[in-house]
């Protein structure tokens, strides 16, 4: 059960602090989407993962939900232009041999091994470039989903809890659907980091015969 | 009988899977328009088409340019005049820097890596022009040979003009048959600015296109498309398709002005573009889509009052599966019906159209009896709109 909310919004209403999208702020916005009695780690008991677009007609907010999202609950300006709609048709008709378009702003990052300088041990780093592409295809690849085809593009940084920032990529392309329950539970789940701030939401959609 | 004043041309045209006309991103470019996003083919985009159809067909050519220094000068090399690479240079030079004080030049670099001179304004001007300013400059041979040969030393370092800047103001301000249709806007040279006759609408879809690929609403094509397995090459969301509502409108009495009030050329000219009108089509990725569709409908008004656009007949974006084409024509037929009578049906001298048998196929013979008679070809409703519109005054 996955439910996809589109929300548009003026550029202006969109939270900035210090020239970066408040990625924390939208999170507790967002929130409001899941039912109050989640318990521990509410986020991901709700499945709740969000991508921002920007758009020629505006910011457009994409949120996923694996309970019935609440728009009511949402502040009225945003309220006012949010749709949702059920994800199942979409997951269920993911097969083998299927090609898809998809689309991911991801959090491409790793952490600093035994051979880097004592400070950075142990440390994340951000991946960027060709090192982000690559880490794109294994997890894709991990995923059930072969990509054929790979655009990445980067991202403004997105702050997080306590002003941390976090590197984004966005990658599309179109892949072919090698284990469509895999790829099912990535939906499902998000894929690398900073879930909470708009990363790993990966949509998936037809793509047309070439 | 009333003078005709405008000379509105519609069309509507339908371009397959191409990209003619892309923005910074190397997407086609769009419009928000009635809520929805069209695609659009930029007016200078089409424009230049057209402008380069009606050189081609009055066989006139325009230059557009920075390097009349290396244009003069390359004639100057030619046999015909036979000067020494270097004096023409400083031919070419002096040509430039004779022009008046609103001209500069700054060196630049060109596409092979040397350096070359560029006046500090695009220039816009018949191609014999830059023949006439070679003969020009040949006739000032010794003037400037002598000004090269001068020592250039202290407060006359620089090289002085020789050449009549009045002969020269009067080449560059010179005509051609597009400048006198389009107009051309050079502030730096007294007296050379032309008011354009034509109006040239942006192109855009009748209905509602989305370059980006939107994931939510693929939610619901799934059952429709997500079914055949393949492989190979995408880009998608950077070509487009649609049918296009295109318009452009020539003011005759501007056009006329423009030409001194001889009305065969005004005739050849507004028939010409007319003819680039329906023919042109931008270049744009061409090679890789070759969308070069003629108009499915062409429908040509000539008014004594003022000109009309139909653009508003698709603010509401045309919908449904079955093509746009029909739905378009039936729209656009039913506004122009309604905006003759809303301004007054004596105001139209003319109305034709030209149409495809498919595009007017099923649609009732009234519904249509606001674009006027049919033609048979494009050719024959041109001339007949000519016809009209260039029509001698009557005493």
């Amino acid at each position: 059960m996955a439910w996809l909310v589109r929300l548009t919004l003026s550029p202006r209403s969109l939270p900035v602090t210090t020239g970066l999208l408040d990625g924390d702020q939208l999170h507790r916005t967002l929130m409001r989407l899941l039912p109050d009695d989640l318990g521990e780690r509410p986020r991901e008991r709700g499945g709740l993962l969000y991508r921002v677009e920007p758009g020629r007609a505006g910011v457009g907010l994409l949120a996923q939900t694996l309970v019935p999202p609440r728009l009511a609950a949402l502040p009225a300006e945003l309220a006012a232009t949010a749709r949702d709609r059920d994800l199942r048709p979409l997951l269920d008709s993911l097969r083998p041999g299927v090609r898809v378009r998809y689309r991911i702003v991801a959090n491409a990052t790793k952490r600093h091994g035994n051979s880097a300088v004592e400070a950075k041990r142990g440390k994340l780093k951000v991946l960027r470039g060709t090192e982000a592409d690559l880490w794109w295809l294994r997890r894709a690849t991990e995923a059930g989903l072969h990509p054929v085809q790979v655009v990445s593009s980067p991202v403004d940084d997105v702050l997080g809890a306590r002003e941390t920032r976090h590197g984004l990529t966005r990658f599309d392309g179109v892949g072919i659907v090698t284990d469509p329950d895999l790829l099912r539970t990535a939906v499902a789940e998000g894929i690398g980091r900073a879930k909470t701030y708009g990363c790993g939401l990966l949509s998936l959609g037809p793509a047309e015969a070439p | 009988m009333t003078t005709p004043a405008y000379l509105d041309v519609h069309a509507i045209q339908t371009l397959p899977y191409s990209n003619v006309n892309r923005d910074d991103l190397g997407a086609p470019k769009s419009v928000m328009f009635g809520g929805v996003e069209r695609t659009r083919v930029s007016s200078q985009s089409w424009k230049r088409a057209v402008r380069l159809h009606v050189d081609r067909a009055v066989g006139e050519d325009t230059v557009r340019t920075r390097r009349v220094v290396r244009g003069v000068a390359e004639r100057l090399t030619s046999s015909a005049w036979g000067w020494s690479r270097v004096d023409a240079e400083a031919a070419g030079l002096q040509v430039a820097l004779s022009a008046g004080s609103g001209i500069s030049l700054k060196a630049e670099k060109n596409e092979r890596g040397e350096q070359v001179q560029t006046t500090s304004v695009l220039l816009l001007l018949p191609e014999s022009g830059i023949d006439d300013l070679a003969a020009l400059a040949d006739q000032h041979r010794q003037e400037i040979l002598a000004e090269e040969a001068r020592p250039k030393k202290g407060k006359d370092n620089k090289i002085k003009p020789v050449l009549p800047s009045k002969d020269i103001a009067e080449i560059l301000g010179r005509r051609s048959g597009t400048i006198n249709l389009f107009g051309r806007m050079l502030a730096e040279l007294p007296g050379a600015n032309v008011d354009g006759a034509v109006q040239f609408a942006h192109a855009f879809t009748t209905h509602g296109t989305s370059v980006e690929y939107d994931f939510f609403s693929a939610v619901d094509d799934v059952e429709e498309k997500l079914n055949i397995p393949g492989s190979g090459h995408i880009n998608t969301g950077y070509f487009s398709a649609g049918t296009f509502y295109r318009y452009a409108n020539v003011g005759l009495a501007r056009l006329r002005a423009n030409l001194g009030d001889d009305l065969e050329v005004t005739r050849t000219l507004v028939d010409a573009f007319l003819d680039g009108f329906v023919n042109a089509v931008p270049s744009g990725k061409q090679t890789a889509t070759g969308a070069v569709t003629a108009p499915d409908l062409v429908y040509v008004a000539v008014r004594a009052d003022r000109p009309v656009s139909l653009s508003s007949a698709f603010e509401a974006p045309l919908a449904g599966k079955n093509g746009y084409l029909f739905g378009s024509v039936e729209r656009l037929a039913s506004h122009a019906a309604s905006m003759t009578t809303l301004l007054e049906k004596e105001n139209v001298l003319f109305a034709g159209y030209a149409a495809a048998e498919l595009t007017v196929q099923g649609q009732a013979e009234e519904s249509l009896a606001a674009f006027g008679p049919r033609h048979d070809s494009f050719r024959s409703l041109i001339a007949a709109a000519v016809q009209v519109a260039c029509a001698e005054r009557e005493a």
